[in-house]
């Protein structure tokens, strides 16, 4: 009624709101001393070493401005690499380097960037322009993802990537979103990129939306999108349990890209994971999430045996 | 404790707290319930001329007494060079003003009172004794035997017997009084005639001195009433009139043998009283009247503080409403905004610039900035220089604003620098870098979004009832509070909610 959803409908589906977010999941289960483990890109890289988590490999670090002036050499040989703000949020400040033309460089869309853009680039990360509060920040350069052909045809000229939601251990909830010509080549839903939902238990896209409003097809390609199947799906899944572990932080959103030679990466982390995986999913998160934590109250499993609980109790839910 | 048990226990003695406060200074104090009540105020400016003789000086105007559901305020008397105020002696309360080295000459105190009721007076109170038939020579009081027959004949009631009095004390060719007038030719040697006259029907009067309560009443002399005792309680005759005066009416200034006004070194004195009558709001009279009773609740509240720094505080109590309607906005409705509290302090510029200018000075303003601010990220600079630059651009716009208003005879322009100019740098920041990134429609969005918050906290704050009453009843802030903490721990669904899961209802 009125473009609006009724709250006795959402609530009997376990849709959980905004607040419900922030005052019980995020509050409740995510002590703030450790969100710099997420919120400092930099810090997840070097837990995820510790942990034996596969990511995109660190080619270096800009920390100060004066590093600035040895990037040209330091990217003399590189033609293809991503540079991205350690504490920046939903994907603000990744420049993304595909090709190399003499001195210049192209990104993913086929614009060309000078040395300098690339050096200015780096100078407003390093000046916080991107990180959360303004904060001074660094600049982390790392190897570019080997995409797997996989998602061929399911997204335009961008990057797909799988999030997962992972509550207190057990993975409760996935996605995966494809970039549109609307979204301009990013993987941000609110930009206009097709959000996917994911079965838990068989990695077979259940879903899809485009500005929170149901499709089949993906705007571009024209594929059905209901062929989608997220290979590897096991391992994806083990690689998002895992991170419970290494952050300790009960409700996590872990972003995880397929290379196509070294397999699913955790591209990053994000300890206040949005809903519309919700609309993606047409399920609730309450009744998962429920289960999910009366799970982790009774018994301390490891990582194979909480997502085999996930495919097998929470996905039906 | 589990936090959800300590916030139901915190919400609930936060608004019991409150209320019963509110309730508290309602009844008992008597505060309107609402700033919107109005109530007459009566001015009373008594005004003691006299010729100093020169060295030191003592003056007293005796003070009315206090009536229960009268109001009387003393204070505010502009008389240079004087110690003054409220002396109590042999269980009067009288005004002195008092001065060594007054020069010889024309001098003048002022006292001024306001006086208000809170229902109209009845007065039982010092029941008086029986009078004693007075002793009085013999054509009194064969003239007093004859009256008095004559009355017993017409059968007439107190009352009327006592305005029967005062009538034939108006008239010299009286029948029965004539004779007695012809030795009472002033006013308070009739009334004491007619005192006696009572006496000797057993009826007790008295006489006294105040003011008639009339608007713009100039320069009137004190007035003679007479007050006597009838059907177990006073009641007020005006001797010229022969007719009977309520309470609410009249203020009495002198009683019985206490004199109206001494003057001490001085001689030729004379006291005038001029009237007004005010119409205001009912919670000044209120405010004034606790704090004369130095109510313990109103005497440590900020109405203990000085009128300046009062308004400051009529200021700040509004924050609150604020901070209210930016909670509701963002926690139940799920609008956006442009930082979180920067809305409230666009309100406190609208609230000096009015809301159609604010709004259009806002918009000019960053409108502008972000213009600027979009060549200066081509320039590649440091966040802090830059928003400094940013600062000194908005310092830039502000001045051209004010400038070309002036020339141009809108002198509006001139009120900009009421908008706080670091909160609008950010602001500039801000909605440059979320134009970058997530386009000019998300800018409009929290644009939007802000000034939509500021509009309806403008309403909310500028309206002159809220404002009054929260000032009235800043006890109320412990209610908002509560309301505050109580949405704080809302977990259910936004409105924004409702709208972005609506595809929801298709599964």
């Amino acid at each position: 009624m009125f473009g609006l959803a009724s709250p006795l409908h959402l609530r009997r589906k376990g849709v959980v709101g905004m607040n419900k977010r922030n005052f019980i999941y995020i509050a409740q289960s995510n002590p703030r001393h450790l969100y710099p483990r997420v919120d400092d890109k930099l810090k997840t890289k070097l837990l995820c070493a510790q942990h034996d988590i596969p990511v995109p490999r660190l080619m270096g670090v800009c920390r100060v401005q004066r590093h600035i002036k040895q990037l040209p050499d330091f990217l003399a040989d590189e033609s293809q690499f991503c540079i991205k703000p350690a504490k920046g949020s939903g994907g603000k400040g990744i420049l993304v380097i595909t090709e190399r033309q003499g001195n210049h460089f192209v990104k993913p869309s086929g614009v060309h960037v000078t040395e300098e853009e690339v050096a200015r680039h780096v100078s407003n990360i390093l000046s916080g322009l991107y990180s959360l509060g303004g904060k001074p920040d660094v600049a982390l350069i790392e190897e570019l993802v080997q995409f797997t052909s996989d998602f061929d045809g399911f997204s335009f000229e961008g990057v797909p990537d799988v999030r997962i939601i992972v509550y207190h251990g057990y993975p409760v909830m996935a996605m995966t979103r494809l970039s549109t010509h609307a979204s301009d080549g990013k993987a941000n839903l609110h930009q206009g990129a097709v959000g996917v939902g994911i079965d838990i238990a068989t990695g077979r896209a259940l879903k899809a939306v485009q500005h929170a409003r149901p499709i089949s097809e993906h705007p571009d390609t024209g594929r059905a999108l209901n062929e989608l199947v997220i290979p590897c799906w096991d391992e994806v899944l083990e690689l998002a349990a895992k991170a419970f572990e290494m952050t300790e932080l009960g409700y996590l959103g872990a972003d995880i890209v397929l290379d196509r030679n070294r397999g699913p990466l955790l591209l990053e982390l994000n300890a206040r994971p949005g809903l519309a995986i919700q609309v993606a999913n047409g399920r609730g998160l309450e009744p998962r999430v429920k289960l999910a934590a009366k799970q982790a109250a009774n018994e301390q499993l490891g990582v194979k045996e909480r997502v085999s609980y996930s495919r097998e109790h929470i996905a039906p839910l | 404790m589990n936090a959800h048990r300590q916030i139901v226990i915190i919400i609930t003695l936060l608004v019991l707290t409150g209320v019963s406060m509110i309730t508290y200074k309602h009844r008992v104090l008597g505060f309107p319930l609402f700033a919107t009540d109005t109530e007459t105020v009566w001015n009373i400016e008594s005004r003691l001329e006299f010729k100093a003789l020169g060295g030191p000086v003592k003056v007293r105007i005796n003070l009315p007494d206090s009536v229960s559901g009268v109001e009387i305020l003393h204070g505010s008397e502009v008389s240079s060079g004087y110690d003054s105020g409220v002396e109590r002696d042999h269980g009067m309360d009288f005004y002195q003003w008092s001065r060594d080295d007054a020069l010889p000459g024309q001098q003048a105190v002022f006292l001024r009172n306001e006086v208000f009721f809170r229902e109209v007076p009845v007065v039982t109170q010092e029941k008086p004794p029986l009078p004693i038939t007075p002793e009085l020579n013999e054509v009194a009081t064969q003239v007093q035997k004859d009256f008095s027959d004559a009355n017993a004949k017409s059968g007439a009631k107190e009352k009327n017997l006592v305005l029967k009095i005062l009538r034939e004390l108006n008239n010299p060719a009286s029948e029965h009084l004539g004779v007695l007038l012809r030795d009472a030719r002033r006013r308070s040697e009739q009334l004491q005639l007619a005192i006696d006259l009572l006496a000797m029907e057993g009826i007790a009067a008295r006489m006294v001195r105040g003011v008639l309560l009339e608007d713009r009443q100039n320069n009137r002399s004190a007035l003679f009433m007479l007050k006597v005792w009838l059907d177990g309680q006073w009641q007020l005759f005006d001797p010229r009139e022969s007719s009977s005066v309520a309470w609410d009416s009249f203020i009495i200034f002198q009683e019985g043998t206490t004199p109206l006004f001494e003057v001490e070194g001085g001689e030729n004195s004379s006291l005038r009283f001029s009237v007004l009558r005010e119409q205001r709001a009912s919670f000044i009279t209120a405010v004034e009247a606790a704090r004369n009773h130095r109510s313990l609740l109103v005497d440590f509240s900020i109405y203990s503080l000085p009128v300046a720094q009062q308004g400051t505080f009529k200021l700040l109590l509004l924050m609150p409403l604020g901070a209210l309607v930016v909670v509701i906005l963002r926690n139940l409705v799920g609008i956006r905004t442009s930082g979180t509290f920067m809305p409230i302090l666009i309100t406190l510029a609208f609230l000096q610039t009015g809301l159609l200018i604010g709004l259009l000075l806002f918009i000019m303003v960053v409108g502008t900035g972000l213009i600027v601010r979009s060549y200066l990220t081509r320039l590649n600079l440091l966040l802090v220089p830059r928003i400094a630059a940013v600062l000194v651009v908005v310092i830039i716009i502000y001045g051209a604003i004010g400038i070309a208003g002036h020339k141009l005879g809108f002198e509006w322009g001139l009120s900009v620098t009421v908008f706080p100019m670091i909160i609008l740098s950010w602001t500039i920041e801000r909605m440059s870098i979320l134009w970058d990134e997530e386009g000019a429609h998300e800018v409009l969005i929290q644009g939007g979004g802000s000034l939509l918050t500021a509009s309806l906290a403008y309403a909310l704050m500028s309206n002159q009832i809220v404002a009054d009453s929260i000032f009235l009843y800043p006890e109320a802030l412990l209610v908002l509070l509560a309301a505050i903490i109580a949405i704080g721990s809302y977990s259910g669904y936004r409105l924004s909610d409702l709208r972005r899961f609506e595809p929801m209802e298709r599964y």
